[in-house]
């Protein structure tokens, strides 16, 4: 009896310390971020009040937290220019999320195509690029995509152009960054739903006259949905908040959510519009999140 | 055989939210005897079996080794050693660190786990691998390196969780002989969870058959066949036709049924169920008689031959009984086998003597 | 209705793949590059290199970053590994979804959201930015990737192992570290690993929780670029690399050493 006492007493801090951590260094940030969101900027440091001190008084405490508004909210949902930059963010990672989607699915299809002992090597060589810089990756592009980068000089020597394409700073070069650095996270849940599949179920859908071409809409397809979901999400939802991708390879008048909060908060030192911002992005967020839960619970059901 | 009581289970009674596993179960076992749990899954042998290992405990009752409670004794501090169904051998330790963990633990000096380990090695036929990692190892092997690291404690009682389900046919069949014979040679108590009745019937001394956390019945293999004392025994071990109906006078020893469809059967019974009682009478297949109608005409019923097919030496042949029910008779060669055909018409019969009324 | 790798999927594979690659091998390619304009090729060159190590800011910021690192990765795995136990194998407990949902939610947060909320509660609480508000903001993420990996093995773990351990006579403590722990160090450390580079790679959540003198690698890679091509950061980006390739060629021949298990 001793013995399960002693573990049970483990147990809790092995949970408690977690735990704690979180609570700490998450949730209660959070709930610091949506405090000061309902507050107002103010010319100080820090920059916004009323200013909660625990050496307040619980009157001047009261006072303080009925001095907490929603005017922030108010101010950036009416604002034109958030409004823009929240449906451009939206508008640019679903664009970016299908074409990474266009592009890894052939591509972890025929992973699964190969033989057995290459594909372990195969799956490494995908994720390997994520394990490498995430700058780096944005700043060999930048090295490509320039008015005097690697592709208009490779393009200008073979004669093919006789001016500079200008790529850089586009919303098209944001979308190929995108697309490059968030790869590895579509391959992989694709390869996993494709490699699971049972060869003899294409067999079986030609034997009962299927062409490849529908045998592989009607079979393959359908069966790697959770995995396509799965890397839609994964890719779409960071993509929303991208702030280095759109700073580096966008042009200034590239808008991103996540590059307002930046420079809202870094430029303009207004706190509050940055936390009201960034309440308002993770509103956004919970939408799919919510989607895909369900779908999740509803692929468990059967 | 057997000797002074080992293990004794007194009332024992599990449940798992509300769910009973083990319900009011008691059972003594001697030293040396192979013995077996019989049942279905599900009917509560594996919670048994970590009753006494100790990975649960039970809501009430005792369980006594050597007539000591360790009813709350840890798993480790109970001399008592198991072996998993999954064998859970340790995939990052060789053959000789498997086998030797438990002597480990114990913190016996290295020379003698080093012999130790050597003879449990010699006993299962493994010498030669014991450098071998488990996933370099056979199906039969994994299985012999499992039995010699439950071995090498020398336990008291040995526990062994469906040892030869994951082995293909032949090879259950010839370890089911080791088995037997490393028993002999250790002189420890076995005791086997099986929901497999002939490895029951060749291993044990005695079995013991489960059914929904109750054991139904326990005794020799031979007894438990030829005296099954309920419905779900005589079904469970050894293939058996039933007869349903009700009780309509004693007879001596027995009783007289009519079953539904209208026959009167007599068989003997060993409970007292009153007159107009439901019962059902159990006859295996090697006591049922054909013949031709008409020449004999009590205890049986005319039916028609479907099927006769001829199997490892015997005969077995499939009837429809008048009113539908199909049963199964087996006769050996030389038991005036006739070539019976697909639809002839024949007596089927049994001595009373052979077959037992069972209640429902 | 061919299996098997057909010209079409290779050519797939060659193109996918080349897509991954080729823009990292031209970073690495042009880093040898003599002349001071990155794009055009002026003769092969280590000066670059040389000119690396006299840089003392960006010395000192790998030497910031390769400290957090360690430091985040450490306390992540921790931490990690102790969350993935409590969430796989304490049953239900009271606000188990919340805590579930403490540990997941900061992989779907944006790293703005993460490095700005850790910001304002530093400064709300009047803590002095620096090292270890940066190692806190690192170790939180890395927590929950550690917590992912080390949770997926122990659901796959057969609990029949420790307790034919236990049944030997092992004491819950020992089972643990002769059992449990040696098979699950693989996870951790792969967790560990996630951890490091997560870090290692971070400028978000660095930038925010960063002061006066913790400077992080990334934050001066970043500042850099924003300036434009310099033949150092292709330098410094090749060694990151080499670095990190080095790493992953450990670790998976450490785990091919580790688990010949895994080949069967």
């Amino acid at each position: 009896m001793s013995v399960r006492l002693r573990l049970s007493a483990l147990r809790r801090w092995v949970l408690a310390v977690p735990a704690l951590w979180l609570v700490i260094f998450f949730l209660a940030p959070f709930l610091w971020v949506l405090k000061i969101a309902l507050s107002k900027p103010a010319v100080a440091q820090p920059p916004y009040e009323p200013v909660l001190l625990l050496a307040d008084s619980w009157a001047v405490m009261i006072e303080k937290i009925a001095a907490l508004s929603f005017d922030t909210f108010e101010i950036v949902m009416t604002d034109d220019l958030y409004f823009a930059a929240y449906l451009s963010s939206l508008r640019l990672a679903a664009i970016a999320t299908w074409l990474t989607l266009l592009v890894a699915f052939p591509l972890a299809y025929a992973m699964t195509r190969a033989p057995k002992k290459w594909r372990a090597a195969l799956v490494m060589l995908a994720i390997a690029p994520f394990w490498t810089s995430f700058l780096i990756r944005i700043y060999a592009w930048i090295m490509l995509l320039k008015d005097e980068g690697l592709i208009n000089k490779a393009l200008l020597s073979l004669g093919l152009i006789h001016a500079p394409l200008s790529m850089f700073a586009t919303e098209s070069a944001v979308l190929v960054g995108i697309v490059y650095s968030y790869l590895p996270f579509m391959i992989l849940p694709l390869y996993n739903a494709l490699e699971r599949q049972d060869p003899a179920l294409l067999e079986a859908a030609s034997d009962l006259g299927a062409t490849p071409f529908s045998a592989f809409w009607r079979i393959t397809v359908p069966l790697a949905r959770p995995g396509i979901l799965a890397g839609l999400l994964l890719v779409f939802i960071p993509a929303v908040g991208e702030f280095v991708i759109p700073d580096l390879l966008g042009g200034s008048d590239t808008l991103m959510i996540g590059r307002s909060l930046w420079s809202e908060f870094f430029d303009n030192r207004d706190w509050p519009t940055a936390s009201a911002v960034a309440i308002l992005l993770l509103a956004l967020l919970i939408v799919p999140l919510m989607v895909y839960e369900r779908q999740q619970v509803r692929e468990a059901k059967p | 055989m057997s000797g002074a009581s080992l293990l004794r289970l007194e009332r024992i009674t599990k449940s798992y939210g509300g769910t009973p596993a083990v319900q009011d179960i008691s059972l003594d076992i001697p030293t040396n005897e192979f013995f077996a749990l019989l049942g279905p899954s599900g009917c509560g042998k594996t919670t048994l079996m970590r009753l006494i290992a100790g990975f649960e405990t039970p809501d009430t009752g005792r369980i006594l080794l050597e007539g000591i409670d360790i009813t709350h004794l840890p798993p480790h501090l109970r001399p008592v050693n198991m072996m998993f169904q999954s064998y859970a051998l340790f995939p990052h330790m060789s053959v000789e660190q498997n086998i030797a963990f438990g002597l480990k633990q114990e913190g016996c000096a290295r020379t003698e786990i080093a012999a130790r380990v050597a003879d449990m090695l010699r006993l299962v036929q493994m010498t030669d691998l014991g450098k071998r990692r488990p996933d370099q190892l056979s199906g039969g092997q994994r299985q012999r390196v499992a039995l010699a690291r439950a071995l090498i404690k020398r336990p008291k009682l040995l526990l062994l969780d469906e040892p030869l389900a994951a082995l293909d046919r032949k090879l259950r069949h010839e370890t089911q002989f080791e088995l037997i014979q490393v028993q002999r040679e250790t002189g420890t108590s076995f005791m086997v969870v099986t929901h497999d009745q002939d490895e029951a019937m060749v291993m044990a001394h005695r079995m013991a058959v489960m059914r929904a956390g109750a054991i139904d019945q326990i005794g020799s293999p031979r007894e438990v066949y030829e005296e099954p004392q309920t419905h779900h025994v005589a079904g469970f071990v050894g293939e058996t036709n039933f007869f349903d109906g009700r009780v309509v006078q004693y007879m001596p020893g027995g009783v007289e049924i009519e079953t539904t469809k209208g026959l009167r059967l007599e068989a003997l019974c060993r409970h007292h169920p009153a007159i107009g009682a439901r019962v059902t009478i159990s006859v295996r297949p090697e006591n049922l008689r054909l013949s031709s109608p008409g020449v004999f005409s009590n205890n049986g019923g005319i039916g028609e031959i479907i099927d006769h097919v001829f199997r490892e030496g015997l005969s077995s042949v499939r009837v429809r009984l008048e009113g539908g029910d199909v049963v199964h008779v087996r006769q050996g060669q030389g038991e005036g086998v006739q070539d019976w055909v697909r639809g002839a018409r024949v007596f089927v019969s049994f001595a009373p003597e052979r077959a037992r009324a069972l209640l429902v | 209705m061919k299996r098997g790798l057909t010209p079409f999927h290779l050519s797939i594979l060659a193109l996918g793949f080349g897509f991954l690659y080729v823009p990292i091998a031209l970073v690495v390619f042009y880093s040898f590059n003599a002349s001071r304009l990155v794009t055009v090729w002026g003769g092969f060159s280590t000066q670059w290199y040389v000119s690396l190590f006299a840089n003392e800011a960006l010395l000192q910021a790998a030497s910031v970053s390769l400290r957090v690192a360690v430091a985040a990765g450490a306390l992540s795995t921790v931490l990690g590994t102790c969350a993935a136990f409590a969430l796989q194998r304490f049953g239900r407990f009271p606000a188990r979804s919340l805590f579930a949902g403490l540990v997941y939610a900061p992989l779907v947060m944006p790293e703005v959201i993460i490095g700005l909320s850790l910001l304002l509660l530093f400064v709300g609480l009047g803590i002095d930015r620096g090292f270890w508000t940066i190692v806190a903001g690192h170790a939180t993420l890395g927590l929950c990737f550690v917590a992912v990996v080390v949770q997926a093995r122990l659901s796959g773990f057969d609990r029949s192992l420790e307790e034919a351990a236990q049944d030997l006579g092992a004491s819950p403590a020992r089972v643990f570290r002769s059992i449990t722990l040696p098979l699950i160090l693989p996870a951790m450390l792969a967790g560990f690993l996630l951890a490091f580079t997560l870090s290692l790679d971070d400028f978000v959540i660095a930038s925010f929780t960063s002061g006066p003198g913790s400077t992080t690698l990334p934050m001066r890679i970043y500042s850099q670029v924003r300036l434009g091509l310099t033949p150092e950061i292709n330098a410094v980006s090749t060694l990151l690399i080499g670095f990190v390739g080095c790493a992953l060629l450990v670790a998976s021949t450490v785990n091919r050493l580790k688990a010949p298990s895994q080949a069967r």
